[in-house]
């Protein structure tokens, strides 16, 4: 039984159908990179996993069990979310942001407990971001941010982690930043990561599998050797690109002119 | 700061708010009974607190007391209630009237003093109000019906449907009020002044309702600090963190419109308390719901006490509206508190 199965999903808005039919199992310490053009449907994907959709069709389950047929809470504690561009507008600090990992675990009018602390400290050195805990997230910067929203998740201890999108915002160097830990969560911590992705390469270097989409529907879905590639590329993508390997993995050059 | 001592920190803080604003309530609450037109002194006022002993003035305590705690408990739950509701909306203009309340409940009395609905016979008499009070508790409580159940589209409710129907519930509620004022002009000066909020008519019966009320409601809104502070990041993050936003945001939308309901049908519109003194507080607390709330109540409190004790003592024997008074004299403040977040404190 996979960790995280995805079952002939199909989600339609409206009359318009988003989701055709799309299938995807998740091991244990697997990550796996969605990728897709605009409007593919990999953000509705996601949101049908983590129960904020609920598909048209099909079904998700975690553990065996129908994500829809867990509580929030329930849910939370063992699926844990990286949105896109997380909002906080109020001057709450890094480690009270982490904190809020924790609210699944908490008894509903509990406070937390040292072991609560403990285990945002512990996800704050994780992400290196232990000399900013006492700092308020509105001075953070783009990265900082970034790896504050995966330090809560880190806290959360829920075996499936979501990202949408983790590194569209960030440099070059935030983004190998941030993919390294996330491949190091899924090899050292067996968490099971599913990362909706624009960069072909970033996901080809650090992902174990690879989902294409387009127009909804499962283009390829397998290792990055075999998704991509030249025709898949051209077919996903509507460009023309040379695929060569490049430190280990598949490195596509799109054609510029 | 490892966590251990980070949470140490966070609880001497929070006593130290909480410790801070007691001290000016019970100060607030003295003075307002000590402070009028006919002077006392402090030792005069704890020794009838203390032995209740009868001596010429205790009539003056029968007024003044009971003002001065219905006032207390009105600014406590408006602040309470305005605070919940930036939080549910994420949006700092949000107050407890966002949703329709004040009008809804202007409407309720103005029907009972123009056309005379109800009559004496609708007064409660049990909770000692008057029918003003019940048309206008009753108003309140209609019109967050009403915008609820506008914004509702399938089994959901979104914030903005909320906001704008509230906007658009109001108008509607602000219009017939103005309607009734014109048919019947005769009553337009008392419905007005209602308006405006007053507590001059406080008694020991409206201070028991208004207790039973607004305590057990704004300590109901309180349990749900930790998830009100989740919601602030936004539904979606907030649902995969655990919350169930949905019920949440309802459960809280019908306390704090008992809440906003209880408050108005005792003093009238009281402005700027529900809107201003949470980010007042903020300032002070930070944004944790867990302090913020409970700091809001006995900030709201003590402004408000103040507010009407200067309302009702600065030109005796005319009587501010302590709506006007609460905001000429908050607003100010509140702009010195923005500049200076501006200029390199917190921001």
């Amino acid at each position: 039984m996979s960790r995280l199965s995805v079952e002939n999903v199909s989600f339609t808005y409206g009359e318009k159908p988003i989701l055709k039919n799309v299938s995807l199992a998740v091991e244990q310490g697997e990550l796996v990179a969605i990728l897709g053009h605009n409007g593919s449907g990999k953000t509705t994907l996601l949101r049908c996993i983590s129960g904020y959709l609920t598909p048209t069709a099909g079904m998700v389950r975690i553990g065996g069990q129908a994500v829809s047929s867990l509580s929030a809470r329930k849910l939370a504690q063992r699926m844990a979310l990286v949105p896109q561009n997380p909002v906080m507008e109020f001057d709450f600090t890094v480690r009270d942001i982490v904190l809020m990992g924790r609210n699944p675990h908490l008894k509903r009018f509990a406070g937390e407990t040292d072991a609560d602390f403990a285990a945002a400290d512990a996800a704050l050195a994780r992400t290196g971001m232990t000399a900013l805990s006492d700092r308020s997230v509105l001075t953070l910067s783009g990265g900082e941010w970034q790896r504050t929203i995966i330090a809560r998740a880190i806290c959360q201890k829920s075996d499936v982690m979501l990202l949408d999108e983790p590194v569209a915002s960030l440099d070059v160097k935030h983004q190998i930043e941030i993919l390294r830990l996330v491949r190091s969560l899924c090899r050292e911590n067996g968490i099971s990561a599913l990362c909706v992705m624009h960069d072909v390469n970033l996901s080809a270097h650090y992902s174990d599998q690879i989902l294409l989409l387009k127009g909804g529907e499962t283009l390829a879905c397998g290792s990055p050797c075999n998704v991509v590639t030249a025709p898949l590329l051209q077919e996903a993508y509507g460009i023309e690109a040379e695929v060569r390997e490049v430190q280990g993995h598949p490195f596509m050059i799109p054609r510029y002119d | 700061m490892p966590g251990a001592s980070a949470k140490k920190a966070r609880a001497a803080r929070a006593l130290l708010s909480v410790l801070l604003l007691l001290a000016l309530s019970v100060f607030a609450l003295l003075a307002a009974v000590a402070w009028g037109s006919t002077g006392f002194k402090v030792g005069e006022v704890l020794e009838y607190l203390v032995s209740g002993t009868s001596n010429a003035e205790v009539i003056l305590f029968k007024i003044r007391l009971p003002r001065a705690l219905l006032s207390y408990l009105v600014g406590g739950g408006l602040a309470v209630a305005g605070c919940c509701l930036q939080g549910v909306f994420k949006n700092p203009m949000a107050d407890s009237h966002i949703l329709g309340v004040s009008a809804g409940a202007g409407f309720g009395a103005a029907a009972c003093i123009a056309l005379g609905i109800g009559g004496a016979s609708f007064g409660i008499a049990a909770l000692g109000l008057g029918s003003v009070a019940v048309c206008a508790l009753l108003g309140g409580i209609l019109a967050v019906m009403l915008v609820t159940q506008f914004a509702r589209v399938g089994s959901r409710t979104s914030v903005s449907a909320l906001l704008l129907s509230g906007v658009a519930v109001s108008s509607l509620f602000t219009a017939l009020t103005s309607g009734i004022m014109i048919l019947h002009r005769e009553s337009m000066e008392q419905v007005v002044f209602w308006t405006l909020g007053s507590f001059s008519a406080a008694s020991f019966e409206k201070v028991r309702f208004a207790a039973l009320c607004i305590l057990p409601c704004s300590a109901l809104c309180m349990l749900f600090a930790r998830p009100l502070n989740i919601m602030l990041l936004g539904e979606e993050d907030a649902r995969m963190l655990g919350v169930d936003t949905a019920r949440t945001t309802r459960v809280l939308i019908i306390l704090t419109t008992l809440l906003a309901a209880g408050c108005v049908s005792v003093s009238g519109i009281v402005g700027f308390v529900g809107l201003m003194l949470p980010h007042i507080l903020r300032l002070m607390t930070g944004p944790d719901h867990r302090l913020l709330l409970p700091c809001s109540f006995l900030g709201g409190g003590v402004f408000l006490c103040l507010a009407d004790m200067l309302a009702r003592s600065l030109f005796p024997p005319l009587e501010i509206p302590v709506g006007v008074l609460s905001a000429l004299f908050g607003v100010p403040f509140f702009l010195y508190l923005l500049r200076r977040q501006g200029k390199g404190g917190r921001t």
